[in-house]
């Protein structure tokens, strides 16, 4: 009975702690929609103004997305989701590949190669800004989705996640398959990728998200402002030299959603991707 | 069950390799002729002001029909920050600028840091408007010889005040000759009201180049810093004084006066006054609606008789790069676009800025109704006028100017204006002394 | 026939490997070599390029700018790894307790703040820190009796801000590293401690903490990276220049050299230089922790 108690109170004072840390989590969120539905001038007048106040509140930020600039929020939107797409779909083919290869193997340099993803895992991809910018000028990829994907769409954290996860499958599907006179890669596109599906589910988040939320590189390879991904886009309206603040707070909550329901779609399998060995060192 | 889902992932792969191979030939770029079908010139035009792309975008529906080669051109508005640095790297790297860019004057020294500038000179395409333009505005943009660019404004800078607060605290701002003057009405101000006289900026020198400006003075000499000269120094100790001994002023909300935080603080009615060029006046027409009608605009005070009463401040030039795949062409439309008459006054009407050609400033279209007139008054330009001829400026171009910007915005400025920490004299002799290591 | 497949097999693994060989190849070792050599030219545009020796490498040891982002991003991963790490460890902990309700609804919700754009995060942080009484994060301080703080424009608060982003956005992702190694220990070795008499303190320092130790490496690691990349926080607070430098890092540097100033040759010394300091960093580490020590 005691027992019981103690642990009763043990579950109650943890859940406290949760709900506690989960209210903080959502305060920027909150700040976010409160700043979304108020009029710019009300929103900076305050520091960051979030108090609520439903007469003052309305839906102008909101409008704002379809008539500031003809709508070229939407147009951003449409480039953050046609670049992320693209990027996801090509980054999970490729590196479950390698990923595979590497793991279900033994083949001459199979330890150089690791070594150079593992070394490619710890060198922030930065220092290589101006030489890449080099390079795709030289292939003429400017201002184009394949500048801005191709250099990323063969991510060596997520080769080493497959690989982490591909370890942890018998290769013995492959030794039956074989004699079966199945090809090599019908192997891994029939038997494996459905056992990687799990992986398939963490990296499908981890990817979207680095990608929808990347900026700094799309920023240097996209040229015109209709070009632009969302977060380049709203930082561009940051300036005394337009009308555009409106956009920011709307613009920010819009672009939560679509990785919410990547999220939420994908939930479940993220969870037991990484289970599954994925992260294990 | 296990088939399908190779399947279906083979599907979306191929999809997206497809694409992705369409969309690199698509939006390749491919500058194969510079003429449109209809045998217009095609130039595209990068800026970071909406209105100013706008403006181009209808300068050259305007410049077809008086002009037998025509012009079609594609504008691009970019974000400033992002806009710079396409430039520097375009021009650097020899490819992918565009035929015009809008440059704005900090970053005009950076782009004619070079000796042998990757732009086009506008010199012959100047010459058939030279007497009417303000010459210190062209001196902004040149470079050995050679104007590089054409601004948009000439920048009169001026002190705006918001008669409500000077009501309030029974100061008369037309009375205001000097800064002692000024710094007497903050005292009153303050007292009063509780309200600032001025916020002054960290990020941004605005006031600190007028006010050296005035005073016939420069920190740059033959590109060397000249920071320690007996005019900066007391700018910068005025500027000290009003925060942290005469108590009139604080730092600028979000570091200048140009930022949306500082637009929210002054319409709120927090501040009394700010010493800024024209175009100010279109960010407070914009961003500060609950002043309408409050905000009078007077001459600079001054520090010494015989000071200037007003300064060239900011600016952006348009500038013709190398690029341009029909450069004479191409300066010309850019010297039309805001030298003739009927544009000049456009660039009253649309833009709210004081054009460089400034024969028109006298005339009666200035008074007319418009945005700004509805704002401020109708004898905006009246002020102006009367303080044509004292507009200068400091040095801009010279190869030292990006670094000394950048020395001051990021060291001289936080460690005096922000913090406390170190006397006027001291940080500029640092800052001097760095500059001309 | 037979010999045809073996022979498949041999070739099969490098038909997979090779898009990560390729891609290694044209966009990761080529544009290296490139910026290496760039660091020892002056670059006046990609065609017209002039020897300097070591000119560039002089005047990166002459950049105060250079010391001051060095010291700041050290600080910055110091601290970010000295909370990321340990707290989210504990709530991973205290989450995989058995009975607790609503487990996947709190872990969706800590997990969403990485699923947010640094910028977007940024700019909402941004003018929370404002140096108005009445921004946030002042208001909140007001509260406790303490004057508003100019957040953004002192060092110790600057950092502090980047550091708020940085926990509040990995806190989650951090969590859920440890959860996925927490569901991989087995509950019997936490019986047989209970039934030694070890309290809760006990078996998360003695069985814990050790056996996320392959998960510490990797969450350590990539913290590292992050760290040392750290960017756009930084951008979204202060742009590419913050007064005395209170936000400036490493890729500030690198960027600011190559798209505002134009200095090529300087920006690819700066990222060499990075790239050093990142595998001195990363040895450091390996040897300390024995990092994939028993890898094949």
């Amino acid at each position: 009975m005691g027992e019981t108690k103690k642990n009763r109170i043990r579950i109650t004072l943890s859940l406290i702690l949760m709900i506690f840390l989960a209210i903080i989590v959502m305060i920027p969120f909150y700040f976010m929609l409160v700043a979304s539905f108020k009029d710019t001038s009300t929103i900076f007048s305050n520091g960051l103004n979030v108090d609520l106040n439903f007469k003052k509140m309305n839906l102008d930020s909101y409008k704002s997305l379809w008539t500031n600039r003809n709508g070229i929020y939407w147009q951003w939107f449409k480039n953050s989701l046609i670049i992320t797409i693209l990027e996801t779909v090509l980054v999970l083919a490729f590196t479950s590949m390698v990923g595979y290869g590497l793991a279900q193997y033994d083949f001459k340099g199979r330890k150089t190669i690791f070594a150079i993803v593992l070394i490619m895992m710890m060198v922030p991809s930065s220092i290589l800004l101006l030489p890449l910018y080099k390079l795709v000028t030289q292939l003429g990829l400017m201002n184009t989705y394949a500048g801005v994907i191709l250099p990323g769409i063969v991510p060596a954290s997520a080769i080493f996640f497959f690989r982490q996860f591909c370890l942890g499958l018998s290769r013995e599907f492959a030794e039956s398959a074989r004699i079966d006179g199945c090809g090599e890669f019908r192997i891994f596109w029939q038997i494996y990728v459905p056992l990687m599906k799990p992986a398939f589910g963490a990296m499908t988040i981890l990817t979207t998200m680095n990608s929808w939320n990347d900026f700094l590189w799309p920023l240097i390879v996209m040229k015109s402002d209709a070009n632009f991904v969302i977060p380049a886009g709203l930082l561009s309206a940051m300036t005394p030299y337009g009308n555009n603040y409106q956009l920011l707070f709307a613009g920010s909550v819009m672009s939560v959603i679509p990785i919410l329901i990547v999220f939420a779609l994908n939930q479940n399998q993220f969870i037991e991707g990484l289970t599954s060995g994925g992260v294990k060192g | 069950m296990k088939k399908n889902f190779g399947k279906k992932i083979g599907l979306v792969l191929l999809t997206a390799l497809t694409t992705i191979g369409l969309a690199a030939c698509g939006n390749g770029g491919s500058s194969s002729s510079n003429k449109t079908a209809d045998g217009k010139t095609k130039m595209t035009m990068w800026t970071f002001v909406d209105a100013q792309g706008t403006f181009f975008k209808n300068a050259a529906k305007s410049w077809n029909k008086t002009h037998k080669q025509k012009i079609d051109l594609t504008v691009n508005v970019l974000p400033f920050d992002q806009m710079n640095q396409k430039l520097t790297v375009a021009l650097q790297s020899g490819s992918g600028a565009p035929d015009i860019a809008d440059v704005e004057l900090g970053q005009g020294a950076i782009q004619l840091k070079a000796d042998k500038p990757a732009y086009y000179p506008l010199n012959s395409a100047l010459k058939p408007y030279m007497n009417n333009l303000v010459k210190s505005r062209l001196d902004n943009f040149k470079k050995n010889g050679n104007y590089y660019g054409l601004d948009y404004h000439v920048g009169t800078t001026v002190t705006y005040y918001n008669t409500d607060i000077m009501k309030a605290a029974g100061v008369d701002y037309t009375k205001i000759k000097t800064w002692d003057d000024y710094e007497k009405a903050g005292e009153q101000v303050k007292a009063k009201t509780g309200k600032w006289m001025n916020e002054v900026e960290y990020s941004a020198m605005f006031q600190y180049d007028a006010m050296v400006t005035q005073q016939h003075a420069d920190y740059i000499k033959n590109d060397k810093a000249t920071l320690t000269n007996a005019a900066n120094v007391r700018v910068l100790t005025q500027l000290q004084n009003w925060i942290y001994k005469d108590k009139i002023a604080r730092t600028a909300v979000g570091g200048s006066i140009d930022n949306d935080q500082f637009f929210a603080e002054m319409n709120k009615g927090n501040v009394a006054s700010v010493t800024m060029p024209s175009w100010y006046m279109e960010r407070i027409a914009d961003h500060m609606p609950k002043l309408k009608g409050k905000i009078a605009i007077a001459p600079m005070p001054v520090f010494n008789e015989g000071d200037y009463r007003s300064a060239g401040g900011g600016g952006t030039g348009t500038m013709v790069t190398n690029q341009a795949s029909n450069k004479k062409l191409a300066a010309k439309f850019v010297v039309w676009a805001k030298a003739s008459k009927g544009q000049a006054v456009k660039i009253w009407e649309d833009l709210g800025f004081d054009p460089v050609r400034s024969d028109i400033w006298s005339e009666p279209v200035m008074k007319e109704d418009n945005k700004y007139t509805r704002y401020f008054g109708k004898d905006i330009f009246d002020t102006f006028v009367q303080l044509k001829s004292q507009v200068t400026s400091t040095t801009k171009t010279a190869k030292i100017s990006p670094d000394l910007n950048d020395y001051m915005l990021k060291n001289t400025f936080p460690s005096t204006l922000l913090k406390d920490k170190m006397t006027p004299k001291a940080a500029l002799q640092k800052a001097n002394d760095a500059l001309n290591k | 026939m037979q010999k045809k497949r073996i022979r498949w097999q041999s070739i099969a693994p490098y038909l997979f490997v090779a898009p990560f060989i390729i891609s290694f190849l044209v966009f990761s070792l080529y544009p290296f070599i490139n910026a290496v050599i760039m660091s020892f030219q002056q670059v006046n545009g990609f065609s017209d390029t002039q020897w300097v020796g070591l000119a560039n490498y002089r005047q990166l040891f002459n950049d105060g700018d250079f010391y001051a982002a060095l010291w700041n991003v050290l600080r910055y991963t110091f601290w970010t790894i000295l909370i990321l790490i340990p707290l989210p460890m504990l709530v991973a902990y205290i989450m995989n307790q058995k009975g607790l309700p609503m487990k996947g609804f709190f872990r969706s919700v800590y997990f969403v703040p990485v699923l947010t754009s640094s910028v977007i995060a940024g700019l909402i942080f941004k003018y929370a820190f404002s140096s108005e009484k009445t921004g946030v994060f002042n208001e909140w301080i007001s509260h406790l009796g303490i004057a508003p703080v100019d957040w953004l424009n002192s060092s110790g608060t600057a950092m502090f801000a980047l550091i708020v982003i940085a926990v509040w956005r990995w806190l989650g992702t951090n969590m859920i590293y440890f959860l996925s190694g927490l569901q991989g220990i087995s509950p019997e070795l936490y019986e047989s401690a209970s039934m030694d008499g070890a309290n809760g303190f006990q078996k998360f320092w003695y069985i814990t903490i050790p056996l996320l130790k392959p998960i510490t490496i990797y969450v350590l690691t990539i913290s590292i990276m992050a760290g040392f990349s750290m960017f756009n926080e930084s951008y979204v607070y202060w742009g590419a220049q913050s007064p005395n430098n209170v936000g400036t890092t490493l890729v500030t540097l690198i960027y600011k050299a190559a798209f505002t100033n134009g200095n090529f040759g300087y920006s690819c010394t700066l990222g060499v230089a990075l790239f050093a300091i990142v595998v001195v960093v990363n040895i450091i580490q390996t040897r300390v922790m024995g990092l994939f020590k028993d890898e094949g």
